[in-house]
């Protein structure tokens, strides 16, 4: 109850709790678009790419005002999603090859600098490795408040572009051919990807931002078949596990955030594989063991069907084991019998079955099905 | 040149060219895909494109649409450039250019043909709904209509993209293999609405790979390989002369199966 408390009346943990629910719900809904391009990769590229760019603007200005350094960090984020797109375009390497080379080359410069600052006078205090990681409870109410902002904007314009950017992330060539240019369109959603990520740097950091954006979208994808739902959901698992990510981070000996609020998304990811209810693998399971079911169902009335031609005196009964050879022998082959008997498609007699009327028109329509089959 | 082309001289009396390409040359890393590629396209036909493997067949009409850049010339909708003529020209890729898992229903992909006319930011309402519905309509995939995009066959992920391009109401389809992996009876029911297009005097220009129905089906053909071989009225123009020349001599295998079936 006093985490509770504290949330409301604790200047520190509200501004945390705030700051990461509101960068939640921004990077959970650009990761759906990401995921969905097939470019998941991009997000932790340009998160590593944007090291340099704080480091630079502290090197240039000599001051730590956070609206400074974050925007060295977009400008650098700018550069590396340019880099990746202009490499993917130009060349023959792949969006994977210029994730890795753009990711790698930035984050060692960045890591340089950083080096190279920590060995000059007054600047161990400087506390730019903190970007790295993240730590949540730095965060002071004007950086909420910017938060707050950007991820208003971004959500903002992601529901104005909602249509472009589904058509296009679906089928970009006739998207293009219908006169929506597909550069403005890359251009909104880099932008927007590179405001969510540069914003998440003080909370969660360099390393870890990109499982905000990819590992709530994979989880709202078990959920559902639709996208809104889906980034309304990718959303909403993102801004949960980010503040209850940071709330245990501020509060437990201060542990970083970025690691702690992963894993709160692991819980959520490995809960959604499992029981998300459109994919989820025990929905898959139970749906597959359903089909069998009725697969195996229908087997055994064609068997019976077959029984009853092959022998010149209609209305005998054949035994379980008669049918097993037949369809072949499955351990649910008594619980199935059962539940044609209750159904009324076979009749029962000791250990022997036999079609009724019912369990033949069943035969007829499945014959009929057959022929209709590939329509 | 060997290649140089001879126009076909019946396109001069056609009251309309839909489309018309001049001197067309697409490269990719240096090597030519299509060279010199003149041809053009009387309204309300319905022509195929066909050529061997790698016949730059796609390519064709991917830098028609500007979706592949040209290293030279020009092509034009009616006499205007693409950019003009957005709103009369449709495309339906390639069943394999997207990604069908996407999550999304056949009624909103259907919708998205509605995109182009609403232009940014407009949101689609009841009456792109509508117009959806009436196309899938046209296609016989109402009762799919809230389907899951996933769960589609191939015939009928193709009639959902043909559904698409109803929706935009453009004179003028650009298609891309639609026959490709499907079965019988959905070639016959796709076949059923490319004619009722043609009827509403709509131009079609569809990528096609299987020789056998090109004279049952089309009634223009432009026969590629990187080079115009020749295009024209498919009596004058699908001639066993123009295919060998097409083919390169691998055409003589598939001969005697062809003439079979245009007897």
């Amino acid at each position: 109850m006093s985490l509770l408390y504290d949330l409301f009346f604790d200047y520190t943990l509200r501004n945390v709790a705030l700051g990461t629910l509101l960068l939640g719900l921004g990077s959970g809904a650009i990761g759906s678009f990401m995921t969905l391009r097939g470019e998941s990769l991009i997000g932790d590229a340009i998160a590593h790419a944007t090291l340099p760019g704080v480091v630079l603007a502290y090197l240039l200005t000599s001051t730590k005002d956070p609206l400074l350094l974050l925007s060295g960090a977009a400008i650098a984020g700018i550069l590396g999603i340019g880099a990746i797109m202009g490499l993917t375009r130009t060349t023959k390497i792949d969006s994977d090859g210029a994730n890795g080379i753009i990711l790698s080359i930035f984050f060692g410069f960045g890591l340089l600098l950083l080096t190279y600052i920590q060995k000059l006078p007054d600047a161990s205090q400087a506390g730019l490795d903190r970007f790295i990681f993240g730590q949540a409870a730095t965060i002071v109410a004007s950086d909420v408040a910017l938060i707050a902002i950007v991820q208003g904007v971004v959500l903002l314009t992601l529901i104005l572009f909602f249509k472009e950017l589904k058509s296009s992330t679906f089928d970009p060539q006739s998207t293009t051919v219908m006169g929506f240019n597909r550069k403005i369109i890359d251009a909104i959603f880099a932008t927007l990807l590179v405001a969510v990520i540069v914003t998440g740097l003080q909370t969660v950091g360099v390393i870890l931002i990109s499982a905000l954006l990819v590992t709530p979208a994979a989880a709202a994808r078990q959920w559902t078949h639709s996208l809104k739902t889906m980034v309304i959901l990718s959303s909403l698992f993102s801004g949960i596990s980010g503040m209850v990510g940071s709330l245990i981070s501020a509060t437990e000996m201060n542990l970083p955030t970025g690691p702690i609020i992963v894993l709160v998304l692991t819980a959520i990811v490995v809960i959604s594989l499992l029981f998300g209810s459109r994919r989820g693998l025990v929905i898959k399971k139970v749906s597959q063991y359903r089909r069998q079911g009725h697969f195996d169902e229908r087997r055994i009335l064609l068997a019976l069907d077959e029984l009853s031609r092959s022998h010149d005196q209609r209305g005998l009964y054949h035994s379980h084991h008669t049918i097993s050879l037949l369809v072949g022998e499955r351990h649910s082959m008594r619980r199935l019998l059962a539940k044609l008997v209750k159904e009324g498609a076979i009749l029962k007699e000791g250990d022997a079955y036999l079609l009724s009327k019912q369990g033949e028109a069943t035969v007829a329509s499945l014959a009929l099905e057959e022929v209709h089959h590939d329509r | 040149m060997p290649w140089e082309h001879k126009r076909t001289e019946s396109m001069n009396h056609e009251p309309q060219i839909a489309i018309e390409v001049e001197d067309l040359t697409v490269a990719y890393h240096h090597n030519p895909v299509l060279w010199d590629i003149d041809l053009s396209i009387p309204e309300g036909v319905i022509s195929a494109i066909v050529g061997p493997n790698g016949a730059g067949k796609s390519t064709l009409i991917k830098a028609m649409l500007r979706l592949v850049p040209i290293s030279s010339g020009t092509v034009t909708f009616f006499g205007r450039p693409l950019d003009e003529m957005r709103r009369s020209v449709a495309y339906v890729p390639q069943r394999s250019e997207v990604d069908w898992d996407f999550p999304t229903t056949v009624h909103d992909v259907v919708m998205m043909g509605s995109y182009g006319a609403l232009g940014w930011i407009r949101k689609p309402g009841r009456r792109e709904r509508e117009k959806a519905m009436s196309a899938l309509e046209k296609v016989g995939m109402v009762e799919f209509a809230n389907r899951q995009i996933s769960e589609l066959s191939g015939g009928q992920q193709q009639r959902t993209f043909i559904a698409r391009a109803l929706v935009q109401d453009a004179n003028i389809l650009l298609m891309d293999e639609p026959f490709a992996g499907v079965d019988a009876a959905t070639e016959q029911a796709i076949l059923a609405v490319l004619r009722d297009l043609q009827q509403a005097g709509k131009t079609l220009v569809i990528v096609h790979h299987d020789l056998l129905t090109v004279k049952s089906y089309f009634d223009h053909v432009i026969l590629l390989n990187v080079h115009t071989i020749a295009d024209g009225p498919i009596e004058r123009t699908f001639t066993e002369e123009n295919l060998e020349r097409a083919y390169k001599g691998k055409f003589s295998a598939m001969k005697g199966r062809i003439d079979e079936s245009v007897v």
